[in-house]
């Protein structure tokens, strides 16, 4: 920034003319020259010094009352000082604490007059026969800079305007100033202003001009007055405004947000962060207000909601934004802030940072020369920008949002006008859904949390406006959008299952938490191929009815090392089996990585299945060998299995649920201790067991000596008395006719008799032998539950009966 | 279980149990839970003894008892005035055949047939005598001829398929008694058994024109029912056992036959034709169920079979033509050991020979030796057990321990069989102290 000094040519050419000619002095006189011209030099350098501290006094001297009041909300009026950046000692100069009414406050003069004034917005005025109508400029003579020059803003009517000027051209140094400029620049200058200063055209350096103006007023002067902030506002304003034209330059563009911000800043309220955030112009820095309101959280300990850490992330240079996050910001937003809330809640807690939040504006108008940076200090307010973790975090939660979108905006990319339809909202979070959509999947849930919804594929797509065939990986990322709701889908494509086709039927759930994990366990891949197995056997007999239905149920039930999710899962699958059966050739690839125990228990498994609607057809028990066959258990199991569950069912055992079918290790009944007996078991089969020999007893009436033998005497006495007048029976035997009776005591004479000799008796008493013995073993039994004779050859009197007879 | 046992049913049961056979009497001593089963069998047998039929399937695995239930079915109906007959099939008999088999199994079933009074069979002749002797009675009594009241009394019998015959032939027996003739006496009971082969010979020996051939089998079982209630009995039960063997027949055409058969007895029963007659087959769940060889291959059979809809989930119902044996599980094995001691003491508590905890060491032993499904195979462990008992109470001062140790069990093996297709092998079982 060379300075175009007016003097110093003519300076320098006295100085040159002087050492011509004193290179003809001669050597001796030179030392004396040297020190004369040094001790000159030095005092020239002492007496400027002084007269520019003089001149810098008047405004840092003693404490003024303050003409700017706090807006009544909590408003803050901030620190601002200039700082001399010359000689270093000296005190800073402070221009907000310390304005005073008189000294810079708008001139009340005419723009003739002695001190300039400040044309209010919208006021016009005429200079030099051009009418300006925006206002917003200082007019007048005289308006003191605190270096003590005049402000090069000011507009002084008194100067020569030239009649034509083109404000296209540039004819002035680096820091004009309007009194030094040519007429023709001035001309120029007016009628840019007269047009409204917005002339795309016009060269950056007119705008500048103005510039200084509108910084002279924000940073000087409008603090010092009442209704500054009405200042403040217009002139934010007009900085956006002319940033929206002059952007392009980026001097200009770097000045005016910087004003911009200080503009903005020039008031504020404590907790901003309670506030909506303003939209920020793109930077390559964190927007101040912004640094201020995460200045504000950390200050407090207040967590920074998701939209300032978004607001952060995206103003953050050292936070890297992929392509992604630009063009589907929208859903990069909504992602950013949920995975941020997942991440820290309500938010994270900056630390205080010892560095603390300032704003330092490098005036651009050479008025402010001498008075160095502006500063904007807020208190204890830390700077956290400069920290390096919370970034580190941000870029975290960016990276992840960012990768959550990769497909979508690959898909947006390649086909910008579907950004709408299911096709990519599949490849979105379906948080991040469109509200009409995401109705319609609470709907679905509604109805799926009152019990499974069973429908086609085809109407299920229908609802979200789909009709063409999906392929596999679209369906899987629908379903995995069903279970972010929490829904279930059967058939499982995420855990692998064939896609359906349209027509197929597909049933729907609620699923208390969404595991694909716990899907691929074994226990669960084995629960699987059982009920897949089981309703093809229940199938068997054209359809799977609703006792089998039951039977499946319990055992679903029964399957308590299956998380209830999986047991969820299995009953919809189960319900879509009842539609859409699987085959058995389809299940024996799957089945082959079983181990063999487990293949017997799902065999035996099916046998129950199969047995559960209380009948067992032969189509069932085809099927059952086919199944067995597919296990690769021997089919002639089957009718063991069957049998077993049948004795099971008859016996009122509810089947024991096959636990075990699924891989889970089988309950130690015959593990290690190798021996145990179920104690309750026994005890309810001695009861069975006394039951039946009571029953028995009633039929083998033993032959008890002591108490059967009264019932005994008192059926002989009554039959006695029936057949009065007869002899008394012999052994007790009644009922028997003459020859019969006769017989009878001809035996109980002997203990032995030859089959011979009772041929013989039996022919004399016109009897048959074995016709007489059988009549009188009959009548024996009812009497003695005993026979009377035993054997054929010889035949044996029973002893006890002989004996009971001669007793 | 209190009550004392008689010494002679002891012997019998451990003498069966010892050469590994079920015992033919005394059943109901080691008789362990079934009460539901054996109701059913009862009320089977009061139905018969009311002139009623039945016809009933047990269907169990091997080892799971059904010849012991079976003889115990057997041993009621007898205590009921029921005639038994009893016989297995095997290769030679069958229900149908065409080569004598049927005839050969209504042989054994004669030569089986049993009462109380005669448990072990060879009741026939005693049968026919009883009826005869009261027909003699009554002629006496009526002044009539022996033979008219016979033949008066066997009238409706002749509407049966042989019934004409089969009155001849009780008059020929008769006839022989009256007249002193043994060899008519023999050839009608030879008859009666159907041990006439040719039809040459019958009418040679009795002057019938048939004889008890494959075909009138059946006919002739309805015909001796009707003929024991006229003797004085309740009726006929009629026990078949080893049923497997009709599905162990290769010829797909005999075994359909045979299944005919057994449709043809089944829709008699169900309909009440016969009268005082009851079947009670044994049979393994493969006889059965298998839908090519069993009975569910068999569709006219198979529907008739399959059970009642609604008994499930703990509702029983024992109205269908099937009862089912389920295997032995330990705790019924020892019940049963614990019965067979109970037996072995005569009912004696005091006089056990082993505690309860060495019944339940002896089970682990053969668990141990055996594996774990020895108690679904029982018949070689019984047999180690009763032969355990033998050396206890030989050896007053014999400690069980240190016998456990020692003891040999074998195998059961012979289920295997069962799913062979005629294969004729005999059981063998081996036991070794």
């Amino acid at each position: 920034m060379a300075k175009k000094g007016s003097g110093g040519g003519a300076v320098g050419a006295v100085v040159f003319a002087g050492l011509v000619m004193l290179a003809s002095i001669p050597k001796g006189a030179w030392i004396t020259i040297g020190v004369i011209a040094f001790i000159g030099w030095l005092l020239y350098a002492l007496a400027s010094g002084k007269s520019e501290n003089k001149n810098a006094q008047p405004p840092a001297a003693a404490p003024r009352q303050p003409t700017y009041r706090p807006p009544p909300n909590k408003a803050q009026a901030p620190v601002f000082r200039a700082q001399q950046h010359t000689r270093a000692p000296e005190e800073p100069v402070s221009v907000a604490r310390a304005p005073v009414a008189s000294s810079y406050s708008v001139p009340k003069a005419s723009g003739r007059g002695e001190s300039a004034r400040w044309v209010a917005p919208g006021e016009s005025v005429t200079i030099a026969g051009t009418s300006i109508a925006g206002g917003a400029v200082y007019v007048g003579s005289k308006l003191p800079t605190p270096s003590g020059s005049n402000d090069p803003a000011l507009i002084d009517p008194s100067l020569p305007v030239a009649r034509n000027g083109d404000y296209t051209q540039r004819s002035f140094g680096y820091w004009p100033s309007y009194s030094d400029l040519q007429p023709a620049a001035r001309r120029a200058y007016l009628n840019w202003l007269a047009g409204g200063r917005k002339d795309p055209r016009a060269d950056i350096g007119y705008v500048f001009l103005f510039f200084y103006g509108l910084e002279r007023r924000a940073i000087l002067d409008a603090p010092k007055i009442e209704g500054g902030q009405k200042d403040w506002d217009f002139i934010a304003s007009e900085l956006r405004r002319l940033l929206g034209i002059y952007r392009g330059n980026h001097s200009f563009n770097g000045y005016a947000s910087k004003l911009l911000a200080w503009v903005n800043l020039a008031t504020y309220s404590k907790h901003l962060y309670q506030q909506p955030l303003p939209d920020y112009e793109k930077t390559w820095e964190v927007p101040l207000h912004l640094r201020l309101v995460l200045g504000q959280c950390a200050l407090d300990q207040v967590p920074v909601p998701a939209h300032i850490a978004l607001a952060w992330a995206r103003h953050e240079p050292n936070v890297a934004m992929r392509t992604p996050a630009v063009r589907c910001a929208e859903q990069f937003d909504e992602l950013f802030k949920r995975t941020y809330q997942e991440a820290f809640n309500d938010g994270m807690v900056l630390p205080v940072n010892k560095t603390k939040l300032k704003l330092v504006y490098t005036p651009a108008s050479a008025g402010f020369h001498g008075c160095g940076t502006v500063n904007l200090t807020f208190g204890e307010t830390p700077d956290v920008s400069v920290l390096a973790g919370p970034v580190k975090k941000l870029q975290d939660i960016v990276e992840a949002s960012t990768k959550e979108l990769e497909g979508f905006s690959r898909f947006v990319g390649r086909n910008p006008t579907q950004a709408e339809s299911l096709d990519a909202l599949l490849l979105l979070p379906p948080t991040l859904w469109p509200e009409a959509v995401q109705s319609k999947l609470r709907d679905l849930k509604a109805h799926a949390d009152k019990g499974m919804v069973i429908m086609r594929l085809s109407s299920l797509l229908d609802e979200f406006g789909y009709t063409s065939a999906p392929t596999k990986d679209k369906l899987a990322s629908f379903a995995r959008a069903l279970e972010a709701m929490n829904l279930g889908l059967e058939p499982d494509i995420l855990g692998g299952a064939k896609a359906p086709k349209l027509e197929e039927t597909v049933v729907l759930f609620a699923t208390p938490v969404h595991d694909v994990t716990s899907r691929s366990s074994p226990a669960y891949q084995a629960a699987l191929l059982t009920l897949e197995l089981a309703s093809a056997v229940a199938a068997a007999d054209g359809e799977i009815g609703p006792e089998e239905m039951r039977q499946l149920r319990t055992q679903v039930e029964g399957w308590t090392h299956l998380t209830p999710a999986n047991q969820q899962r299995l009953r919809a699958h189960m319900r879509l089996l009842m539609d859409e059966p699987v085959s058995l050739t389809v299940l024996k690839k799957k089945l082959e990585p079983l181990e063999a125990g487990a293949k017997n228990a799902i065999a035996k498994f099916m046998a129950v299945i199969a047995q559960a609607d209380g009948k067992v057809t032969p189509a069932e028990i085809k099927v059952l060998e086919k199944v067995y066959k597919v296990l690769g258990v021997d089919p002639k199991n089957v009718f063991t299995d069957v049998h077993a569950a049948a004795t099971a069912a008859a016996a009122g055992a509810t089947a024991t649920p096959v636990a075990h079918a699924a891989g889970a290790p089988e309950p130690a009944t015959a593990a290690s201790p190798g021996f145990r007996l179920d104690e309750t078991r026994i005890a309810a089969l001695q009861r069975d067991t006394e039951q039946v020999s009571a029953l028995l007893s009633n039929i083998f009436k033993e032959d008890d000596v002591v108490p059967g033998a009264v019932p005994a005497q008192e059926e002989i006495a009554s039959a006695d008395e029936q057949h009065a007048g007869k002899a008394s029976a012999p052994a007790g035997l009644v009922g028997l006719d003459e020859a019969h009776t006769a017989f009878v005591r001809l035996l109980l004479s002997r203990p032995s008799w030859s089959r011979q000799e009772l041929l013989d008796a039996a022919e004399d008493l016109q009897l048959m032998l074995d016709g007489a013995l059988e009549q009188i073993n009959d009548a024996s039994f009812d009497v003695h539950d005993a026979a009377l004779t035993e054997g054929e050859d010889p035949v044996e009197v029973n002893q006890d009966i002989l004996e009971k007879q001669v007793a | 279980m209190n009550a004392p046992i008689k010494a002679k049913d002891k012997d019998a049961v451990v003498q069966s149990l010892r050469a590994g056979v079920v015992p033919r009497v005394g059943q109901h001593l080691i008789q362990v839970g079934r009460t539901k089963e054996i109701q059913t069998l009862v009320g089977d047998i009061d139905r018969i003894a009311e002139g009623g039929s039945t016809f009933r399937l047990v269907i169990g695995e091997y080892g799971a008892g059904k010849t012991f239930f079976l003889n115990l079915v057997r041993a009621i109906a007898m205590e009921k005035k029921l005639v038994v007959a009893s016989a297995d099939l095997n290769p030679d008999r069958r229900l149908h055949a065409s080569g004598g088999q049927a005839r050969s199994l209504y042989a054994e079933l004669m030569r089986n047939v049993a009462t109380r009074t005669k448990p072990d069979g060879g009741a026939l002749a005693g049968i026919v005598e009883k009826f005869i002797a009261s027909s003699k009675m009554e002629a006496r009594a009526a002044g009539q001829e022996t033979e008219a009241v016979i033949r008066q009394k066997l009238e409706h019998l002749t509407e049966l398929v042989n019934g004409y015959d089969f009155a001849d032939v009780i008059a020929a027996y008769c006839r022989g008694f009256e007249e002193g003739n043994e060899q008519l006496k023999s050839d009608a009971v030879r008859w009666l058994r159907g041990e006439f082969a040719t039809k040459t010979d019958a009418r040679q020996a009795l002057g019938v024109r048939s004889i008890v051939d494959d075909s009138a089998v059946y006919d002739q079982l309805k015909l001796l029912a009707r003929f024991m209630r006229l003797a004085g009995f309740s009726g006929l039960l009629v026990n078949l056992d080893e049923l497997v063997n009709l599905y162990k027949l290769a010829n797909t055409q005999a075994r359909n036959s045979n299944y005919e058969q057994l449709l043809r007895i089944l829709n008699d029963s169900l309909q009440g034709t016969a009268v005082g007659l009851g079947f009670i087959l044994g049979g393994t769940p493969e006889f059965l169920l298998d839908t090519r060889r069993g009975l569910y291959g068999y569709p006219a059979l198979q529907s008739r079979l399959t059970q009642n809809t609604f008994a499930t989930g703990g509702l029983v119902d024992f109205s269908g033509p099937v009862v089912r044996l389920s295997s032995l599980t330990p705790e019924d094995f020892y019940i049963l050991l614990q019965k067979i001691r109970h037996v072995y003491a005569l009912g004696e508590p005091n006089a056990y020979l082993l505690p309860d905890q060495g019944i339940a060491s002896f089970m682990e032993h053969c668990a141990n030796k055996l594996g774990e499904t020895y108690f679904r195979t029982p018949r070689t462990t019984i047999t180690s057990f009763v032969n355990l008992l033998a050396v206890l109470e030989q050896n007053t001062g014999a400690d069980w321990k240190q016998l456990l140790g020692g003891l040999e069990v074998a195998p059961d093996t012979g289920g295997d069989s069962d799913l062979k297709v005629d294969d004729d092998s005999d059981e063998l079982t081996s036991f070794k102290l």
